[in-house]
């Protein structure tokens, strides 16, 4: 008796920990891949003019070191073009000195960094930071320190809904990830000639799946389509047939989901195996944008939406990725995009600034307006910020899953090639 | 929802194919338990071994994925066989509660000694039966989960044999009903214990195969069903060997068409709503005590 009382108790024991780990479980896409950073190579300043210190932080160690490192190099090759190019030209040419900051991936020490960054470096601004984890507390500090922080890359809605003056923020908020999805959803009539009303969502119920479903049924509503059903399953579940059978049940138009990797890959062979195919099943950017979900499901992927931040299929991403590739060697992903386009921001307002007064940067980059251009390659006509910061110009990409690749299909003026649906 | 026959029907389906994949984890367990009183914490990360050789012999090798059941088996026999070796049979006499933090400890070495060779990534193979599929009905039937319930079956059966008609399977039902009478009697009691361990750990070898063309594998996959084959054989009764068929597929269904009445992770608390009403209610489990 009294091993069973030890083996239920310890039987119970594993269960929590299994639970606890599988809600601890980060996204697919942040797999934790830890590669030591290498210092940063930033040019010496020619001696006739001060150079403007701009700070840096991303994860630069720990287990977010690789997607740190994407930003990193984003941002590197922004500066140094922009240096090459002869620098900010109101103030004498002078050069841009980016002074890089490790946040570990710990939000006490993007706090520490930032004060650093500030008080003994004295930066004229900050550019960073990757994960809203960090960014949130690191933008308040900044926000104390009356200094601007542009946040290339971390999708956290509040980081820009807290009234901050000096945090300007570049990429998408996580609501927009549901957003887009829908406009998606609407824009497929006009694109394939479907007209979508019903939609189902298929999604894991952790809080990365609960939240983007919380978004995508407002969007929906606002959007006049209805939600015919909503299934949601633990993602370390065993089979997802049944899960699938309820969608194909309920006869939607279109299916929204929220996976990481190992739930999207039971999915997509229930669906081939249920006869689903011609059902356009779209991804909230989860597991379907792991490299692995193409590479080992093969022609089983073949026809999932999906969406991206970046891609260098898109219309007009040819020469960036280029330049990308020749220096660091493999694609620029969204984070280096992102990255690379918060260099251009900083140097567009210094230019305007003409100044390395904190407030009279800060001020210039709020009156920010870049137009689609060289110095701009996001996937819009120009982008902004609002009065809280928000660049309301992010779209996302939403590619599809075509001859292994993920290429491009929306928005119109960006895509790569036509949506295809099968029949 | 109103649940339609169609979605039952398929739920059932899937529940049962599943469930006898379940079965076959189960056994392993059950009957290492039923012989040596020792909880296997380390099981599900056998699984995962086998699924790992499985996984390359098939991908990254190009074998048949039913093939590879001819080396994963004997290759998890010897993998269990060496690990109760090393590391189990020194502390068989020990408290129940040494054993348990040993093989806990075990399973958590397996876990991240796979982590770093094998990375956290998931691993998925689509081989010629991953996209097979026929319909009877309403229902679809997957071919890949269909083979890996006959192969269970089959197993199933093929141990029960083992157990029943042969010597060596005589001595591990002895071993496990008498110890000191299997002694008295001249049956070698240590040869049969990392016989069963092995054979135990075997049967996984067996489910690794079976489960490669329908589904993933990565360094945490073990968890999953290490922990489902604890509610089998406590739903089924420690060490009862029909217990754990029977009850492999009423988890199975539990899971499956609980899955299609509960919204999310509710399915997975009716399984453990069970596991935990049959401990408080029912500790022998549902067969009742133990049989052989």
């Amino acid at each position: 008796m009294k091993r069973k009382v030890l083996f239920s108790i310890l039987a119970v024991m594993m269960a929590l920990s299994m639970l606890i780990s599988a809600c601890a479980a980060p996204p697919a896409t942040e797999a934790p891949a830890p590669t030591e950073a290498p210092p940063a190579a930033t040019e010496a300043p020619p001696a006739e003019v001060e150079p403007v210190k701009v700070g840096a932080m991303y994860p630069l160690t720990g287990d977010l070191a690789k997607l740190g490192e994407e930003n990193k190099n984003g941002l590197q090759l922004a500066i140094d073009e922009i240096n090459a190019a002869g620098g900010i030209k109101s103030m004498g040419g002078a050069k841009i000195e980016l002074v890089w900051a490790d946040s570990q991936g710990k939000p006490e020490v993007g706090i520490s960094e930032v004060t650093r960054l500030v008080q003994q470096e004295n930066v004229v601004a900050i550019i960073g930071a990757y994960q809203s984890g960090v960014t949130v507390p690191s933008t308040q500090e900044a926000e104390r320190l009356a200094t601007s922080f542009i946040v290339s890359m971390a999708v956290s809605d509040k980081i820009t809904e807290r009234g901050f003056k000096y945090t300007f923020r570049i990429c998408p908020k996580a609501s927009w990830y549901a957003k887009d999805q829908v406009t998606f959803l609407k824009d497929l009539k006009e694109l394939a000639g479907m007209d979508i009303k019903k939609v189902a969502l298929l999604h894991e119920d952790t809080d990365f799946g609960e939240s983007t479903a919380a978004g995508q049924k407002q969007y929906l509503q606002e959007a006049g389509m209805e939600m015919v059903l909503e299934v949601k399953y633990p993602a370390s579940a065993a089979d997802l047939t049944t899960e699938v059978s309820k969608v194909k049940a309920a006869n939607p138009d279109a299916v929204l989901t929220v996976t990481y990797l190992n739930d999207s890959i039971l999915i997509a062979r229930a669906r081939e195996a249920l006869g689903m195919t011609n059902i356009p099943f779209v991804d909230a950017a989860g597991g379907t944008v792991d490299p692995e979900f193409i590479k080992q499901l093969g022609q089983t992927a073949e026809g999932w939406f999906t969406e991206i931040e970046y891609t260098k299929y898109a219309a007009g991403a040819e020469p960036l990725n280029n330049r990308y590739v020749a220096v660091f060697g493999d694609d620029i992903t969204g984070n280096g995009a992102y990255a690379y386009q918060a260099g251009y921001v900083i140097a567009d307002a210094l230019e305007r600034a003409a100044s390395v007064d904190r407030d009279a940067v800060r001020d210039a980059l709020a009156k920010t307006d870049m137009p689609s251009g060289p110095n701009m390659v996001l996937p819009t006509d120009h982008i902004f910020f609002d009065e809280n910061g928000q660049n309301p110009n992010a779209p996302l990409f939403i590619v599809q899953v075509q001859g292994g690749e993920l290429i491009p299909v929306w928005p119109g003026a960006y895509a790569a090639k036509p949506v295809q649906l099968s029949k | 929802m109103i649940l339609s026959f169609e979605l039952l029907a398929q739920a059932v389906l899937t529940g049962i194919l599943i469930g006898g994949v379940f079965a076959l984890i189960s056994v392993g367990l059950s009957l290492i338990w039923g012989v040596m009183r020792i909880i296997n914490f380390a099981h599900g990360e056998f699984l995962m071994i086998g699924m790992y050789i499985s996984y390359f012999l098939t991908a990254k090798a190009g074998w048949d994925p039913y093939l590879t059941v001819f080396v994963t088996t004997p290759l998890l026999f010897l993998v269990g066989a060496a690990i109760f070796q090393v590391s189990i049979r020194p502390i068989l006499s020990h408290p129940s509660m040494n054993q348990i933090m040993l093989t806990l400890g075990l399973s958590l070495i397996l876990q991240n000694l796979a982590l770093v060779i094998f990375k956290a990534d998931v691993l998925v193979t689509s081989t010629a039966y991953t996209r097979m599929t026929f319909t009877i009905g309403p229902v679809v039937v997957r071919v890949s989960q269909l083979i890996a319930f006959l192969g269970s079956g089959l197993a199933a059966i093929l141990l029960y044999w083992f157990l029943q008609k042969t010597d060596i399977g005589r001595a591990i039902r002895a071993a496990a009903q008498n110890r000191d009478a299997a002694v008295l009697v001249g049956i070698n009691v240590r040869r049969t214990y990392l016989v069963a361990f092995g054979i135990g750990s075997a049967c996984l070898g067996v489910a690794a195969s079976f489960m490669i063309p329908f589904y993933y594998t990565s360094p945490t996959v073990g968890l999953f069903f290490g922990l489902i084959a604890y509610v089998v054989v406590v739903l089924g009764g420690l060490g009862n060997f029909i217990g754990a068929l029977v009850a492999g597929l009423i988890i199975g269904l539990t899971e499956s068409v609980g899955a299609s009445l509960l919204p999310g992770s509710l399915a997975r608390v009716l399984t453990f709503g069970i596991f935990v009403l049959v401990l408080l209610f029912r500790p022998q489990g549902i067969f009742g005590g133990r049989q052989r």
